[in-house]
């Protein structure tokens, strides 16, 4: 079992490092980002072997995930464009990781929940090439992230890497901590604060117990949340012209897309959503606007057309989630000439409060036609945070906090991108336990308690970046131009 | 104004005189470096609610910090422990099932790790009249236990992939190894 998992994790890594590599990314992040972008290569390709009926095993899409990026990454070296790993941090690297799989493989930690086995079930139907018995119900519900991270596990008769989810963990502080030095360095000055902030984001991230208890739990919170931070960190940096190739940044969406989409089912609708401020913005060109609205769209269109061809081959109507799906995967491509035309021109900042306005007021007609889905949603989840039954302590009040207090008194340039997601969680949250009729509930198990994670790092990096806010303070005069309303919004 | 006027205005971060200094930039920043380390320690504070060990402990549905592969009636629902058992004790079998048999067959390829699985039309009663639970069985779960001491003596016939057969006896779930059993003749052929 050790070699199987000493494979799949230097094999994710090494594959990851290169493509990375190539697109310019240097330094001490590139090991962390390295091995979650071979993580989300091979989602992406464990994802088309399902969904075009390939043989599935886990060997093919790892030796893919390997050969691919060394392919790409030759193809430069042999231009020039890029230059070989140094030697000696190379081999560190390989034996720190060599080293935390053998200690985390001995060490055994796992947690484990009914929802765990159905990942393995799926994890396991891939590797024995039986995925024509996946039920679509099971594929609508669990999708298939998590599984694939977990299939090379049954290559040696077990159902799960226990290394995968603790390494994958350390990795989302590592890259918190690099996109707050990043986002840091284009306004500060200061070597203690570009070194301290960072130091401290990453410390209130593994200290949290929540995030503790998913570093070993066998669910994909860990990599939504890490594909998620990914996401609008890099929309984060792209715009701040922070000090990163910009290649690097487009390499990250486009991997990242498609591998939130299937994590877990409203990760197309919240891909869509955190987009949104790279549509409106002017820092982003149209092409890769056009670009990354293909992705989202093709994303989403083939997941979700994998799972109507499977509802309609049990002879089921696909449900509505899928439908629904499917026609905002058309609505993404159907974008794209819109991003040409003159209508463009309606794409103003003003785009972002008005869809807050159309959530909230989505969430006040729901709750107005079913009461009890609202009520009882909103009091499990003050339970769940103000009283510690999500097992969140005292973490979630505190963040919280300070969130709303940065939001009031600090500015950062196109912070928007950071806090948009965050803002437009709630409403979003609330609204599924509508969409799937069945109110949240008190307990560390909830959907939308454990969904906090998601946003957990991203809300931290929110906060820290206002350690480059030029001035503290509160407005005191009315914007009385639109360019200074917009300013407001931002 | 035109949308790229727009646009970099929603970039740019406010005038001075947008604002009421409350503190230095300086000054500023230090407190919300003392805020975060705060924060931090706020994690740390033990918390009843939140603590780890007794947490996990007291929720039956939570599966512990355990090795790898032992099955606790406690994890395993509902029929699952019959899935993982027949993984444990019979990896890669063929497993033939009666027609109309309610297991669930994603399951027995997915958790049970079967070879195969078919469907067969049989009648447990006929084919097997002296099958003597206590002798033959091999596995028996009634919901998500396991019922018995029967020993997991299956799967290690020279290595090759053993055929099992499911029963279902007065509710309870029945892995019997097909070679411990007196099959007649016509179900022999049939396999």
């Amino acid at each position: 079992m050790i070699f199987v998992e000493l494979f799949t994790i230097l094999t994710l890594l090494i594959g990851g490092s290169f493509l990375i590599r190539t697109s310019g990314i240097q330094g001490w992040i590139l090991p962390s980002l390295g091995f979650v972008m071979g993580i989300a290569l091979m989602l992406i390709l464990g994802t088309i072997q399902v969904v075009t009926n390939q043989p599935t095993t886990p060997v093919s899409t790892l030796f893919l995930t390997l050969l691919i990026p060394i392919g790409i990454w030759l193809w430069f070296y042999n231009k020039g464009k890029t230059s070989f790993f140094r030697i000696v941090p190379a081999i560190m690297v390989l034996s720190a990781f060599t080293a935390a799989i053998i200690v985390l493989h001995a060490a055994k930690l796992l947690n484990l929940t009914p929802d765990s086995y159905r990942y393995a079930q799926v994890g396991s139907l891939f590797e024995s090439g039986n995925m024509g018995f996946a039920q679509a119900s099971l594929l609508l519900k669990r999708l298939i992230a998590v599984p694939l991270m977990h299939a090379p596990a049954n290559l040696a008769d077990h159902f799960f890497l226990t290394s995968i989810t603790p390494l994958l963990a350390l990795a989302t502080a590592a890259i918190l901590a690099w996109f707050c030095q990043k986002g840091l360095q284009v306004k500060q000055d200061s070597w203690w604060a570009v070194y301290l902030f960072p130091i401290a984001a990453a410390l209130l991230l593994t200290t949290n117990q929540f995030f503790v208890y998913n570093a070993f739990y066998v669910n994909g919170h860990i990599l939504y949340a890490v594909l998620l931070l990914l996401i609008t960190g890099s929309s984060w940096l792209y715009a701040c012209n922070a000090d990163v190739s910009k290649t690097a940044l487009k390499l990250i969406l486009f991997l990242t897309i498609p591998a939130l989409i299937v994590t877990r089912p409203e990760g197309g609708l919240h891909v869509g959503l955190v987009l949104i401020p790279v549509f409106v913005s002017s820092a982003f060109p149209l092409r890769l606007k056009a670009l990354l609205s293909a992705v989202l769209g093709t994303s989403i269109l083939i997941w979700n057309g994998f799972l109507w061809v499977n509802f309609s081959a049990a002879g089921q109507n696909a449900p509505i989630a899928v439908t629904g799906m499917f026609c905002g995967g058309l609505f993404a491509f159907l974008f794209i000439p819109f991003l040409y035309s003159r209508l463009v021109h309606y794409m103003t900042p003003r785009l972002l409060s008005v869809t807050e306005i159309v959530l909230w007021a989505g969430l006040v007609i729901a709750a107005l036609l079913e009461p009890k889905v609202f009520t009882v949603s909103i009091h499990a989840t003050i339970i769940n945070i103000f009283f510690g039954r999500g097992m969140w302590g005292f973490s979630l009040i505190m963040i919280g906090a300070l969130f709303i207090g940065i939001l009031i008194f600090s500015n950062t340039p196109a912070r928007i991108f950071l806090r948009f997601p965050i803002t437009t969680f709630i409403p979003l949250g609330l609204l599924l336990a509508h969409l799937r009729e069945v109110p949240y509930r008190a307990s560390m198990f909830d959907s939308f308690n454990r969904m906090f994670l998601h946003i957990l790092p991203l809300a931290i990096l929110f906060i820290v970046s206002s350690a480059a806010t030029h001035r503290w303070g509160f407005f005191i005069t009315k914007p009385s131009s639109k360019i200074d309303k917009q300013r407001f919004e931002a | 104004m035109n949308i790229q006027d727009k646009n970099q205005a929603f970039e740019k971060i406010p005038d001075k005189e947008d604002r009421v200094e409350l503190v230095s930039w300086e000054c500023g920043r230090l407190i919300l470096l003392m805020l975060l380390f705060f924060a931090i320690v706020i994690n740390l504070v033990p918390f009843r609610a939140l603590n780890f060990q007794s947490g996990m402990s007291g929720y039956p549905a939570i599966a512990k910090l355990a090795k790898l592969g032992i099955i606790s009636g406690d994890t395993i629902s509902h029929r699952r422990g019959l899935y993982l058992a027949l993984k444990q004790t019979a990896p890669r079998t063929n497993i033939i099932l009666p027609t109309g048999c309610s297991l669930d067959i994603a399951q027995l390829y997915g958790l049970g790790r079967a070879e195969t699985v078919i469907y067969r039309n049989y009648d447990p009663k006929t084919i097997f009249p002296d099958f003597n639970p206590s002798n033959h069985v091999v596995a028996a779960f009634n919901g998500s236990r396991r019922l018995g001491p029967g020993p997991f003596a299956i799967a290690k016939n020279e290595g090759k992939p053993v055929t099992m057969i499911v029963l279902k006896r007065n509710y309870v779930w029945y892995i019997v190894d097909t070679s411990l059993l007196p099959l007649n003749d016509a179900f022999r052929e049939h396999q």
